[in-house]
């Protein structure tokens, strides 16, 4: 069992979104037994509005695409994933959501009327 | 006002949030002598000379880790583990207001003893740190592997976030029996795990022993309060052989009623509690 509470936070570029972030309930062997119970530090920053590795993980995801299409260079490019913000002691990680075990992206392309995509180039051609 | 409401205002004057400097709240600390606070080891990160800051009612008081027992780097804990024992840290204070110190007892609590923590967590909404106290029953002793700590086992109260470095105030005697440093589930009543005060007082330095002592010299209160309640003890106790005993379960009533024994000796487990009734059925312990 798990809780959920909505938070605000930051974004690096100043825009403020609500984020739901999930808490480990009772339930959760993780959270059970017996730990030290000092106030977690992970979710203190996400508390204070705060995603360190936010940027990292969005460009990361972005350049990775960016890359993979640049030899057909569309003229549109849209590319829909998931953030998964999870709070541990000691740092906040924020991962590709999964989805059955798979993390999905969605990558959509798109060339103007007469655009086209742009021709391989040849492969080896350097030699 | 009635000694333990007394006993249990004195402790809340000499328990603090503590901060990391200009960072966010990281548990709970407790002043043991002036200019000096005590907190668990891993809610500095068993870090010697980080800076921090406690705040309480009167104020603010900055300050750094004089010293952790054992620091960090001498058996660092894994992940998911407790802290190494006994996981104790010394606050120095730089600069501040005046503050209460903690009345430390030099003995083992009774078996079965009646305890409150006061500390520090997120309880109220999940994001404001706020004080609050619970009430325990001590069930036991854990041997640890260190051979010189041996820690006082809580039951019957939840120990949350935020607890770690909570001063833990005997609510008969009225004297800090020890700091608690670890749940045993924060999400039921299992307890908590405490550093006993007797093994605190072998462990701090000189200056803060003297500085204790030459405290509740020049300030009676806590004493005088102690000395009330012991006062008291013998009066609203009644005689062994004649006092009736109840037994409860903890998701449950009331079971079982002995007669006769020494409740005080009795060892009692982590699901059990124990109390006496007073000849007129209101006090417990």
């Amino acid at each position: 069992m798990t809780t959920a509470q909505i938070v605000q936070v930051t974004l690096p570029s100043g825009d403020l979104v609500w984020v739901r972030m999930e808490s480990p309930g009772p339930g959760r062997d993780s959270e059970r037994g017996i730990q030290d119970v000092a106030l977690g530090e992970a979710a203190a920053v996400v508390h204070a509005g705060l995603l360190p590795g936010f940027t990292e993980s969005v460009r990361g995801v972005v350049t990775s695409v960016q890359h993979a299409l640049e030899q057909v260079r569309p003229d549109v490019m849209t590319v829909e994933f998931g953030i998964e913000i999870t709070a541990r002691t000691g740092k906040v990680l924020s991962v590709l959501a999964e989805s059955g075990g798979t993390a999905h992206i969605r990558v959509t392309a798109s060339w103007n009327p007469g655009s086209g995509p742009a021709p391989r180039p040849v492969a080896g051609g350097e030699g | 006002m009635t000694d333990r409401r007394t006993a249990e205002s004195l402790l809340a004057a000499c328990t603090v949030r503590l901060d990391a400097y200009d960072g966010p709240p990281r548990g709970t600390a407790f002043f043991v002598a002036p200019g000096y606070a005590m907190t668990a080891a891993h809610v500095v990160g068993g870090a010697r000379g980080l800076p921090v800051q406690l705040h309480g009612r009167p104020g603010f008081w900055p300050g750094h880790v004089e010293n952790v027992w054992p620091p960090a780097d001498a058996g660092s804990p894994m992940s998911g583990q407790p802290y190494p024992p006994p996981d104790l840290a010394l606050i120095r204070i730089d600069d501040g207001p005046a503050h209460m110190c903690a009345l430390l007892s030099d003995r083992r609590p009774a078996g079965g003893a009646a305890v409150i923590a006061r500390g520090h967590g997120r309880n109220f909404d999940g994001l404001t740190v706020t004080a609050e106290t619970e009430s325990f029953t001590l069930t036991g002793e854990l041997e640890t592997p260190d051979p010189d700590c041996t820690l006082l086992k809580l039951g019957l109260g939840q120990a949350v976030r935020g607890m770690s470095g909570a001063p833990v105030l005997d609510v008969s005697t009225g004297e800090v029996i020890g700091m608690l440093r670890t749940s045993r589930d924060i999400g039921s009543n299992l307890g908590a795990w405490v550093v006993p005060a007797e093994l605190i007082r072998r462990l701090w330095p000189d200056d803060v022993r003297v500085g204790n002592e030459r405290f509740h010299e020049e300030d009676d209160r806590w004493r005088r309060v102690r000395a009330s309640m012991r006062e008291q003890a013998p009066l609203t106790a009644p005689p062994a052989s004649s006092g009736n005993v109840s037994i409860g379960a903890v998701h449950g009533g009331e079971v079982t009623v002995i007669t006769g024994g020494v409740f005080r000796d009795l060892n009692i487990g982590a699901d059990i509690a124990g109390r006496r009734r007073d000849p007129d059925g209101e006090g417990t312990r």
